[in-house]
């Protein structure tokens, strides 16, 4: 006689689909939540998100806005993606954004170049700045032991007092201005747009191809190989060569490069100066995205499309539905707590089991 | 005898316990007496962990009985196990290192209220350490002792609880042969007072100390006898199944020219301690250098001295007549030193990773699997499919996740590895640790091999037997010192003995 | 320079410290519990600002202190408790689930207190805060009366946690099993006794200090909520069991460092010293990375903290 019965089964690897299938039911059941807390805040949902794809996708334009507001996501994303495969907990991309943004607009105070020339260079600084903040972290992680996780959100503190301060003593900031803000970035120093009539920028390629890059560097090369190797069993990798003081200064200041690199693109792409409040929020959200991502590359380019469009929908929400645009990050929030206990639940698969009796 | 009149004080019915597919336990039974020892003998993986959880209530048995003086109990937790009087010693051991010994024996045992009353409590322990001839610093911190009288701590945790029946699993892996003798002791006296004993083994001459005997193959009972009644022949076959050849075969050879010599090495452990004191040896070409000694004597931070993974104070390593002092991993790798680790998911093996992956872990970067900075996974694939074929490691291919190897796999990853890039020396330390004889016969096997080709080889075991039938000279330790060098031939366990305890001899060599 | 250093500043300066010190010390002794619970939970920081939320929406919907006080003291607790179900039971990353709660904390409550403003028509409401209670005599004590002893009566059980914390911990049974829970957890499981179950009881616990250190910053420090009020202190807890090597009394120590900085900034900024404040604003952090640089003690690390608990 055959019996048949149900058993749950830890599974080793949920796999690239399952992630997809895990981060799908995520993000609705986020939606769901999300519904829930406008309706309880008295707004109508459907009207809500409504208005958020039509702002997201309703158009051409629109989508090319969700693009845009994309990849700077993709790099502190891929940034995030880097010190969490290695299995550093850096939480230092929000600092090491502004900090991107900051060298970069420090060059364009007393350079002023040739578009050819300082389209690059700019870009270079922003990644040298973040580099340096990450490289701050990895030092005082090497040389004196300290925590990264400490070391990283108190640097991200610091760094905008670090910013404020050149805007209130007026350093960065022209006579007569009112907002806390940095004069205009030179057009000289812009991200090119790609062709005449869109706002799709420079960086918006330069997100794609640091998302492939970093694809190929992390799983086809042999700097990839050891990177995982430490993340994975930091004791077995040191024993098979990988320095691991080395590894974590190398992981860090990539990842704040990466992160610095973001900075860039936002502020010399889209908003042609620093503040505070345009620069605030992108560390975390990419923290979430690399999180759901899985921390796979090609799947932050997704995640980030999609955090980028509800980025951009949520500025229409605002004003179409006169919601707070702390809803975006509230709901990012909500997709990542989901993301996580969903990530429980596709551990496990049930399976029948014949036995005969 | 009292067992005729009175239930036994611990009973076993029919017991079976699966995990998913897995059978740990088929139909189980056995008995144990006041005032007796009950060995149950099995090769790893033969299920005797298992049953003695069950015993302990920490897995709950599928089907069958357990009897506590002819009553039937049912474990939920091991605080019923306790209840009834029953008490374990893991084989791991399960103490806070940073808390003192009394802290630990009282940790979790729920008498009355919230106060500790440690003075109160201290003398309870007193006491049984004085009735067992068992001296321990009761205020000294866990990491301060060393580890056999940490195997005292877990002792007398148990003895605290009231337990009238002890389960000890493997309890001498970690002692010296002294305190081994010592331990028997102690269980002779356990045994005077009626208490009971179940003690798991897979070493003979102490099986040999019980009353009766269990032997477990493949989660069943394959033999239950009194010790009288059997031998040493019966119970290996009964055992592994089919008769065994312990020893195998070493030929002669002259050994060559020096390869690894080490000189004046001093290594401090994590805690800034003198772990390796002044060492210096040599081993030649063709030439196994055996380490004997009780493991927490230094030789983990030996090893990892000569991988490089941990800076010398002082002395020299050098590696045919090159200078390594104070090199990197991969100065050993590169200089063709092989490394065969105790702990296989920790030292040599990156779990999550591939088959394929494993087999390349720190070769990576050689032309052969890489084009410049680009892995050929082409050429990895063949080398890793090659790897598999010859050392016959059993997985369903090579891109399957290395941790869902068996222990005995996983050691043919490493040994297919290192074999690979060593091209001088081989460094095992402890490389059969829980394996299966099949395995273990054949990392023996293979590492003659390599002797034969020339390769000097330090081999470290807690196994005196793997010690001897391998060795061309033996280098005793203790705490961090060489007590005496051996040739195999001249070596005898008695005195191998008395120098692991640390006490020199008179004509050491 | 000089006029920083009078006695009636310095004084007011040292009353500040202690004043300032209540809502940090708080965190710090429950996030010291869930830490040596073997929990490594980061998201105290979000758990506190839900607190003070809390606090601050109920006591002006309710018109009361000690209806809003326990609003933020549940609240604490209901955020430390999602972790605990998160981490020890479904064994979700530790890491990970506290950024999520921090982030979610910092996005809910700017959402809900912008959206809740509409409905005051802008008007920021305020509350009227927890008096001081001077304790009888001892407060006439000259100097040490006013710094210690004309406080909040937080601020006294605040201190007085510590020492209740550390007879928990050194003295009493359980304070024994929480310690070995962030050492050995198996050296609890196989007595039988529930790893889980204690951690929950650690995270109650720190929600509870958590809870009542943001309702204390809304409730007694300030007069209303201001979003992100709770400004890196959840963080700074962290830095400070780090830097007081996971022990009560330097703990308190530590506090007591922060506690000066922020006074003295805010003392600083009072009689507008020539600095630039975000440098004032930022010692706090600076001096947190200059503490972990300066002390390497990390002997009292729990072993197994951040690392969940399976019986193999």
């Amino acid at each position: 006689m055959t019996i048949s019965d149900y058993r749950i089964e830890k599974r080793t690897d949920v796999g690239a689909i399952g992630l997809f299938m895990q981060a799908l039911i995520a993000i609705t059941l986020a939606f769901v939540a999300s519904g829930l807390l406008l309706t309880i805040l008295g707004f109508d949902p459907v009207a809500a998100f409504d208005a958020l794809h039509k702002g997201a996708f309703g158009t051409w334009r629109n989508a090319q806005g969700s693009l845009i507001h994309a990849a700077p996501l993709a790099f502190t994303g891929v940034a995030a993606a880097v010190a969490f495969r290695a299995r550093i907990w850096s939480i230092g991309q929000e600092g090491q954004f502004f900090a991107g943004a900051m060298m970069a607009y420090f060059f364009t105070t007393f350079l002023n170049l040739p578009a050819l020339i300082m389209v690059p260079l700019v870009i270079l600084a922003g990644a040298l700045g973040g580099g340096l903040m990450g490289g701050l972290s990895g030092t005082l992680k090497t040389r004196f032991n300290v925590n990264v996780v400490v070391s990283t959100v108190m640097l991200n503190y610091i760094i905008v007092y670090l910013l404020s301060y050149l805007l209130t003593s007026r350093i960065w900031m022209a006579p007569g201005e009112y907002y806390l803000q940095t004069d205009r970035i030179p057009k000289n120093a812009r991200l090119p747009d790609l062709w005449p009539e869109t706002d799709l920028h420079l960086g918006v390629v330069l997100a794609v191809l640091t998302i492939i890059g970093l694809h190929f560097l992390i799983n086809h090369t042999t700097f990839g190989f050891s990177l995982r190797a430490f993340g994975d069993n930091a004791v077995a990798a040191h024993f098979k060569g990988v320095a691991p003081k080395r590894m974590t200064l190398i992981v860090l200041t990539l990842s704040g490069a990466l992160a610095g690199l973001g900075g860039v693109v936002q502020s010399f792409g889209v908003d042609f100066r620093l503040s505070q409040t345009f620069l605030y929020g992108h560390g975390s959200a990419g923290l979430i995205v690399a999180v759901i991502a899985g921390l796979r590359p090609l799947s932050i380019g997704l995640v980030a499309f999609l955090f980028g469009a509800l980025a951009k929908g949520g500025l229409f929400m605002q004003v179409m539905a006169d919601i707070s645009s702390a809803m975006i990050s509230t709901m990012q929030a909500i997709i990542l707590m989901f993301f996580l206990v969903t990530s429980v639940l596709f551990q496990y698969r049930l399976r029948r089991i014949s036995q005969d009796v | 005898m009292t067992a005729e009149q009175n239930p036994p004080r611990l009973e076993v019915h029919g017991l079976t316990k699966t995990f998913g597919p897995v059978i740990a336990n088929t139909d189980v039974s056995f008995n144990v007496a006041r005032g007796e020892i009950l060995c149950l003998l099995g090769e790893n993986g033969a299920g005797k962990s298992t049953l003695s959880s069950c015993l302990y209530g920490f897995y709950r048995p599928d089907k069958g009985q357990i009897l506590c003086d002819g009553m039937p109990v049912s474990f939920n937790s091991p605080r019923d196990a306790i209840a009834r009087g029953i008490g374990m010693v893991h084989q791991h051991f399960v103490l806070v290192p940073s808390m003192t010994v009394v802290e630990n024996i009282i940790l979790g045992t729920h008498d009355h209220g919230w106060a500790l009353n440690l003075e109160k409590k201290a003398r309870k322990i007193s006491d049984l350490c004085a009735r067992y001839d068992i001296s321990l610093d009761l205020n000294a911190k866990i990491w301060q002792l060393s580890v056999g009288e940490q195997q005292w701590v877990e002792i007398i945790k148990v003895l605290f609880l009231d337990a009238e029946v002890l389960i000890l699993d493997e309890p001498t892996a970690v002692l010296t042969p002294h305190e081994s003798k010592k331990l028997f002791a102690i269980l002779q006296k356990m045994t005077a007072d009626n208490l009971s004993i179940i003690l798991i083994s897979h070493k003979l001459e102490e099986v040999l100390q019980s009353d009766k005997i269990v032997v477990l193959r493949k989660g069943r009972i394959v033999g239950n006898v009194r010790t009288v009644d059997t031998t040493r022949s019966d119970l290996t076959s009964m055992m592994v199944g089919r008769p065994v050849m312990l020893r195998a075969e070493r030929t002669d050879i002259t050994p060559g020219a020096p390869v690894l010599q080490v000189s004046n090495l001093t290594v401090l452990n994590d805690k800034g301690q003198t772990a390796v004191n002044t060492m210096t040896f040599t081993v030649h070409e063709h030439e196994i250098l055996g380490i004997a000694g009780v493991s927490g004597n230094g030789q983990t931070e030996l090893f990892e001295a000569l991988i490089g993974v941990r800076d010398s104070q002082t002395g020299h390593i050098q590696l045919s007549g090159k200078d390594l002092t104070h090199h990197s991993p991969m100065d050993a790798i590169t200089n063709g030193i092989g490394y065969i680790p105790d702990d296989r998911f920790r030292a040599g093996l990156v779990g999550p990773f591939s088959v394929e992956d494993n087999t390349i872990l720190g070769i990576q970067k050689r032309a052969e699997f890489a084009d410049g900075p680009i892995l050929n996974r082409r050429r990895i694939r063949n080398f890793a499919r090659d790897a598999i074929d010859r050392f016959g490691i059993v997985t369903p291919g090579p891109q399957t996740r290395t941790d869902t190897l068996s222990g005995g796999n996983a050691q043919k990853v490493i040994l297919a590895r290192e074999f690979w890039s060593a091209t001088k020396c081989i460094l095992a330390n402890q490389p059969t640790r829980g394996l299966d004889v099949g395995i273990i016969e054949y990392v023996h096997q293979i590492l003659l091999e390599k002797r034969h080709k020339g390769f000097a080889i330090v081999l470290a075991s807690e196994e005196l037997e793997d010690i001897l039938a391998l060795s061309d000279r033996i280098a005793v330790v203790s705490k961090g010192q060489i007590m005496g060098v051996f040739h195999a031939d001249e070596a005898n366990i008695d005195q191998l003995g008395l120098l692991m305890a640390g006490q020199a001899l008179e004509n050491a060599a | 320079m000089s006029e920083l250093f009078t006695q009636a500043i310095l004084i007011a300066m040292f009353a500040a410290t202690v004043r300032i010190a209540a809502p940090l010390l708080l965190v710090s002794i429950g996030e010291l519990v869930v830490q040596r619970a073997g929990i490594w939970f980061l998201g105290v920081e979000g758990s506190m600002l839900m607190a003070a939320f809390a606090a601050y929406f109920i006591s002006v919907a309710s018109d009361s202190l000690s209806i809003g006080l326990f609003a933020g003291i549940g609240m604490g607790i209901t955020v430390h408790l999602s972790m605990a179900v998160a981490t020890v039971t479904l064994k979700i990353n530790q890491f990970i689930t506290g950024l999520g709660i921090n982030l979610l904390a910092s996005g809910l409550t700017l959402l809900l207190y912008r959206e809740s403003l509409k409905r005051f028509n802008g008007e920021v409401p305020t509350v009227i805060p927890f008096e001081t209670v001077a304790l009888p005599g001892i407060s006439q004590i000259p100097i040490l009366g006013e710094i210690f002893f004309d406080q909040h009566i937080f601020t006294y059980l605040a201190f007085a946690m510590v020492g209740v914390v550390w007879a928990f911990l050194y003295r009493t049974r359980y304070g024994l099993e929480i310690r070995a829970l962030g050492e050995n957890p198996k050296a609890l499981d196989i007595k039988g006794l529930s790893v889980s179950g204690r951690q929950y009881a650690a995270l109650a616990f720190g929600g509870t200090m958590a809870g009542l250190a943001g309702a204390v910053l809304v409730l007694a420090l300030t007069d209303r909520f201001v979003p992100n009020m709770t400004n890196g202190r959840g963080w700074l807890a962290i830095v400070i069991i780090i830097a007081g090597n996971w022990k009560p009394l330097p703990i308190l120590v530590a506090v007591l460092v922060f506690a000066f900085l922020e006074a003295f900034q805010l003392q600083a900024q009072g009689i507008g010293l020539d600095i630039p404040y975000q440098l004032l604003l930022a010692l706090p952090y600076i001096g947190a990375i200059v503490a972990m640089i300066g002390l390497q003690l990390r002997s009292e690390q729990p072993a197994h903290l951040g690392v969940p608990y399976h019986r193999e």
